[in-house]
């Protein structure tokens, strides 16, 4: 029984060091199958009392992500919502899509996980120098003292780090187990852990997207830092 | 399990791609969308509370102009059934007031009918009985009766004035004279002559005489010359009686009907006055 842990070993096609593997042919996939469902309901909004369902859906999704970065950050969601909401969105849909049979969820390889933790990554200190500048963004590593510093960036470099692993360990042990489910016991046991699967990559894409939320406003909002630590503190604890 | 460098940047790349697209086909647009509707509805809330207002402040307009309406129709139905009142008040009085004059004009009317019916019926009395005794008297008239008739006639004509003496001589002279002597029934010759012979001692002594029969004189004699007459008959002694008797009667009828008049105005509503 051969089982591919992740999307990079199917490679399709290969020059050099550039390697079309299965990851960035169903990313690509996801990143079309959004950008068709956004641009076909986008092209005709309506701003009276009459909605499309495709309108209704996404102003939801996207009302409830503006929520949720309101009621985490307690600041003005327009600024975080195109980063946190690509990466919820994207986790999400990968993920669900993990029930098609023959697809490959592009989040259950560890270069994606990776990539998206290194966004994370840079993204806190640019919103954090946005918001505080270089310097008011810097003094944030040593802080409460600077012997704090070597443990702040230990701490920065080790979250980004379980970030990416949390995700891809998720995902792949999902897949994982739905395969070897169905070598073992191909009825109903498969399904149940397909649905299962569902709910949690919806969980890890929330969790995913929570933590850099948390992490952006930590920088952003340097001077009060215990209210988004503990904030983040459930969903750490959820995997 | 590795990371593989390349498909890690091409993921990146992948990711800030997918933010782009997104930001420019969902985020912008549906926030646009939704802030656009919202500021709809709040503008919709907000034209919704003016109207409120707006309504509320008319409703209390009318209700005010309602309570106004209400007291001037009040007043006006007022005034309408005074007005009413007072018109019917001045209906009935000048109903009254007519009905009075009519009853008076009728009273009038009804007491100079009865006056003339009186009169007439007076008249008709009296003319009845001048010709009851009219015609008892012409009954009576006879030949034999001609002669004190005659004598009557002759004792007039002898104690005739002389003023009119002299009118009957200028008459008889007018007619060259002859005269003409009428009676109700023919004379006969002993009568002529004492006429014949009166006539020439008194008044003309060549006279001329002619005798005629009038029965429709009744009794009576009568002398005709020129345009001048003398006559002795029952006529003028009726006529006399007829005047008399008529001038009585209505004497009598007047002191009757001022008494019932003053007796009527007494019981003027109680019982109305039949003819």
């Amino acid at each position: 029984m051969t089982v591919d842990i992740t999307p990079d070993t199917i490679v399709y096609w290969q020059a050099g060091p550039m390697r079309l593997s299965a990851t960035l042919v169903f990313t690509w996939l996801v990143m079309l199958l959004m950008f068709l469902g956004s641009w076909l309901v986008t092209r005709r909004l309506s701003t009276g009392h009459k909605l499309s369902r495709g309108q209704n859906l996404l102003e939801v999704v996207v009302g409830a992500i503006q929520d949720q970065i309101q009621s985490v950050t307690g600041q003005e969601s327009r600024r975080y919502l195109p980063f946190i909401g690509t990466l919820f969105l994207f986790i999400v849909v990968s993920n669900v899509l993990a029930v098609v049979p023959g697809f490959h969820p592009p989040t259950g390889s560890l270069s994606t996980t990776a990539a998206l933790a290194l966004c994370v990554f840079v993204a806190v200190p640019v919103y954090g120098i946005a918001e505080h500048g270089l310097v008011g963004h810097l003094r944030n590593y040593i802080r409460p003292s600077v012997f704090m510093l070597p443990f702040n960036v230990i701490g920065e470099l080790s979250r980004t780090l379980a970030l990416a692993i949390r995700l891809f360990g998720n995902v792949m042990s999902g897949t994982m187990i739905a395969a070897m489910l169905l070598a073992i016991a191909p009825f109903f046991f498969p399904v149940l852990m397909q649905a299962l699967g569902l709910l949690t990559g919806l969980i890890q894409a929330y969790i995913f997207a929570i933590l850099a939320l948390v992490y952006i406003a930590a920088a952003t909002r340097a001077h009060e830092p215990q209210g988004p630590e503990t904030a983040a503190q459930p969903g750490t604890k959820g995997d | 399990m590795q990371i593989d460098w390349f498909t890690l940047i091409a993921q990146v790349v992948n990711f800030l791609v997918l933010v782009w697209l997104l930001q420019r086909f969902l985020y912008g647009r549906i926030v646009r969308a939704m802030d656009e509707r919202e500021a709809h509805i709040a503008s919709r809330l907000e034209e919704a509370s003016r109207l409120r207002a707006e309504t509320e402040r008319e409703a209390t307009e009318y209700r005010s102009q309602k309570l106004a309406l209400e007291e001037q129709r009040e007043q006006v139905l007022l005034r309408s059934r005074e007005q009413a009142e007072a018109q019917r008040q001045q209906l009935i009085d000048e109903a009254r007031r007519e009905i009075e004059n009519m009853r008076e004009q009728w009273l009038d009317a009804l007491q100079q009918e009865k006056k003339q019916f009186f009169q007439d019926f007076r008249e008709k009395i009296g003319q009845q009985v001048v010709m009851i005794v009219r015609r008892a008297l012409h009954d009576l008239a006879s030949v034999e009766l001609q002669e004190p008739m005659t004598n009557s006639f002759l004792d007039r004509l002898e104690k005739l004035e002389p003023s009119g003496r002299q009118v009957m001589v200028d008459a008889i002279r007018a007619s060259e004279r002859e005269v003409e002597i009428r009676s109700a029934f023919p004379m006969n010759s002993r009568m002529r002559e004492r006429i014949i012979q009166a006539l020439r001692d008194h008044l003309d002594d060549g006279v001329a005489v002619r005798f005629e029969v009038e029965p429709a004189l009744g009794c009576g004699i009568e002398l005709h010359a020129h345009a001048q007459r003398l006559a002795w008959n029952l006529n003028s002694y009726l006529e006399g009686l007829e005047d008399a008797f008529v001038q009585e009667l209505q004497n009598k009828a007047m002191e009757h009907g001022a008494q019932q008049q003053s007796n009527s105005g007494q019981q003027q509503w109680t019982a109305p006055v039949r003819p």
